[in-house]
């Protein structure tokens, strides 16, 4: 009896397992698929910032880039030329950021919209930039290399110390910050 | 989670009342299993299976999060739940996430398809495959189904699949589309398999043949012998093609007047057969000599007849005044036994309102149209008796202004009013055509709109909603009475209210009605889509 249940069994399993088929060469995508960091640098031509970025996914359609590079501020003097900043003509500054972004109609490709945070230091002052949005394309122009091109717009806040005499004095102020860069990076 | 703790079965047991009320628990899931309705899969023995679907966003909806979760419940005769089963979309070991594309019981077996966008390949995969009906696993026979292949066009968007079976369910149709980003068809075709999910045969890139209009497929069927039927409807022009209804922001009358003319006799159905494995393919136009064809359905049936049913107008004309009947002979290509059977007008205004009866009768004089909606006509049935029935409810959709201090807001809604009910002898003469006033009036969802119909003793009986007007103006989900209404075969009805309305508790969903004999097993769930239970009717 348990030799013909065995049987019954054995046979039972080996129908199943014919049925299977290897179904494996069709997911085969590349990976393209499964892709979930790019690596990218960029590069500001208005505000003179030379990014390195990491982006990665949070959940579909939603991303996080985290981006951090010099920043040449002779683009700064000539970017605030009517209302100048309180920093040195030239040299070099730093920036980072972090970004949510999320792609309108897929991931790495198309449409993508964000907000951005940031901090940039520049002749040892600190300046906190906010950009409220920020949009772009991004093209996927192989398996692996990505172009990417964003405008933003936001507000950048900073406190600058004048002499009143030999007392030395505080003050806020604000500027409107337009980011615009181009990006080149490697999908993986 | 449990609401109210253990499974409790709630009887009616009150001598007047013609039915039993069985109902479950209200559940309350956590928050990341919440579904966001629920959808009938089928019967197999004693068992019932319901789909618990996720957010299903439009495609033109800029949507964050995961909605590819789906979940299968099944319960005993008793609506006691078994279990309730992730649907595992992930392909292993190749961990690449499938797109869950339908689930339906071929000869009681729980059958699986999916796919997957290959953007290497530029091709979309689709594969079938078996899935436990007791422990909701899915089976290791994994199989694919088709592909299709996309490279062609620059762009495509997404494949839509419909899934159907034969009567026997011998047989299974997937017929897809390749739509572009603007929802254009791309390209169509089909698969046919048998039940053992062997393919039997393919044909794609499909065409109507139509050089000139506005062409769309509406439904899509396949008899036991593996031949499809696809019904199409062809718009002359783009005048008044898939109009919306405009609903009136405030005074009397649901709609604006132009709403009246949201359509136009502008369209003919035509209806292709494809046989001998799709190398034969047949083209007919249904048209009726004297009247327009306003809405049909058909049924496949034996010796190469069509049985086409449906709501007629007169010539030049889109409000319905009458059924119709024919055959078409597939093997002639021509129409016979042509019958058809006015409404007349003491049936067509029976339960108008006033200012609806007033647009009525004027139309009488001017020849107006008072008569803005749809019909969606159902299966064509046979009851126990012999005789056969078919319902044609009325369906407009359209969207609404609203307006909150200085905001304007426009309101997709959905209206599903009033039933004819059309009743047949056994050779399809038609013996009387009744018409049950619902008073179900506009809904942001289509969720808890319609009806479902159970059969017993050659009555009818008829489930569904009432979300009623308040203050004049018709709001959004004012929640009435749920009610079961029983047709005799003499045209008799009896109206009783089997849940009266309470907005806390859920609604029911008369679309997710699974029938068992003179029983009905239906989903319900809250208006704020937090809640859910199941209950079965019983007819006594």
């Amino acid at each position: 009896m348990k030799a013909k249940v065995f049987l019954v069994s054995f046979m039972l399993l080996t129908g199943s397992v014919l049925l299977a088929q290897d179904v494996s060469k069709y997911f085969d995508d590349g990976g393209i698929s499964a892709r979930s960091k790019i690596i990218k640098v960029g590069y500001d031509p208005l505000n003179g910032e030379l990014p390195f970025i990491f982006e990665h996914t949070l959940i579909k359609r939603f991303t996080v880039e985290w981006g951090a590079g010099p920043v040449f501020l002779n683009r700064q003097t000539k970017r605030y030329s009517e209302d100048p900043l309180p920093i040195d003509n030239s040299g070099l500054g730093m920036t980072a950021w972090g970004k949510l972004r999320f792609y309108l109609t897929g991931d790495y490709e198309k449409w993508h919209i964000g907000f951005q945070p940031k901090i940039t230091f520049m002749s040892k002052q600190r300046f906190t930039d906010i950009v409220f949005f920020n949009g772009g394309y991004q093209f996927l122009l192989d398996n692996r290399f990505v172009l990417d091109l964003e405008a933003g717009m936001g507000v950048r806040f900073f406190k600058y110390t004048t002499m009143m005499g030999a007392i030395p004095y505080t003050d806020k102020d604000t500027r409107f910050f337009i980011p615009v860069m181009i990006k080149a990076g490697y999908l993986f | 989670m449990f609401l109210f703790g253990l499974f409790i079965l709630t009887n009616i047991f009150a001598q007047d009342v013609p039915y039993d009320l069985q109902s479950t628990e209200i559940v309350r899931d956590k928050m990341v299993e919440r579904a966001h309705n629920i959808n009938k899969i089928g019967k197999a023995g004693d068992f019932s299976y319901f789909l618990f679907m996720p957010y299903q966003p439009d495609p033109s909806e800029n949507a964050i999060g995961n909605f590819n979760i789906y979940r299968v419940g099944r319960y005993d005769k008793d609506m006691k739940l078994l279990n309730k089963q992730l649907v595992d979309l992930t392909q292993k070991p190749e961990k690449k996430e499938k797109n869950f594309e339908g689930i339906l019981l071929v000869k009681e077996k729980l059958v699986v398809f999916t796919s997957f966008q290959n953007q290497k390949d530029k091709k979309n995969y689709v594969f079938v495959q078996h899935m436990n009906n007791e422990s909701l696993v899915m089976e290791n026979d994994i199989k694919l189904a088709g592909q299709l292949d996309y490279s062609g066009y620059s762009k495509y968007s997404r494949t839509v699949f419909t899934i159907a079976t034969s009567p026997d369910e011998s047989k299974i149709l997937v017929f897809y589309t390749l739509l572009n980003k603007d929802n254009e068809t791309l390209r169509s075709g089909l698969y046919v398999f048998d039940s053992d999910l062997n393919l039997k045969w393919a044909k794609d890139n499909i065409s109507p043949g139509n050089t000139t209009g506005i062409f769309s497929y509406q439904k899509f069927k396949i008899d036991n012998t593996g031949n499809v039927y696809l019904l199409g409807l062809l718009y002359a022009d783009r005048e008044n093609y898939f109009d919306g209804a405009k609903f009136r922001e405030k005074g009397s009358g649901i709609f604006t007047n132009d709403t009246y003319f949201t359509d136009k006799p502008n369209y003919v159905y035509h209806l292709y057969r494809l046989s001998d494995g799709g190398k034969k393919e047949d083209h007919y136009k249904l048209e009726l000599s004297d009247k327009f064809v306003r809405s049909l359905n058909f049924l496949p049936s034996a010796n190469n007849s069509v049985n086409c049913t449906g709501i007629y107008s007169n010539t030049g004309t889109i409000s319905a005044v009458g059924s119709f009947t024919f055959n078409l002979n597939t093997s002639t290509s021509q129409i016979g036994n042509v019958n058809t059977k006015e409404f007349g007008t003491d049936l067509i205004s029976q339960g108008f309102e006033e200012d609806e009866l007033k647009r009525f009768k004027r139309s009488i004089d001017d020849k107006g149209e008072w008569d803005p909606f749809d019909y969606i006509i159902s299966e064509l049935k046979t009851k126990s008796n012999g005789e056969k029935y078919f319902v044609a409810e009325q369906f407009i959709s359209g969207t609404k202004k609203e307006r909150s201090g200085n905001m304007i807001v426009y309101k997709h809604i959905y209206l599903h009013k009033d039933l004819f009910v059309v009743t047949l002898s056994a050779d399809n003469k038609f013996k009387r055509i009744d018409k049950i006033v619902k008073h179900q009036y506009m809904l942001i969802t289509a969720r808890f709109n319609s009806y479902a119909v159970v059969e017993n003793s050659g009555g009818l009986n008829f489930i569904y909603n009432t979300f009623v007007k308040k203050d004049g103006l018709i709001k959004n989900l004012e929640i009435g009475d749920s009610y079961l209404v029983n047709l005799d075969t003499k045209g008799n009805q009896k109206k009783v209210v089997f849940k009266i309305k309470d907005s806390d508790l859920p609604i029911p969903m008369p679309g997710t009605g699974l029938i068992a004999g003179n029983s009905i097993m239906f989903g319900l769930m809250s208006s704020n889509i937090k809640d859910y239970q199941f209950q079965t009717l019983t007819l006594k």
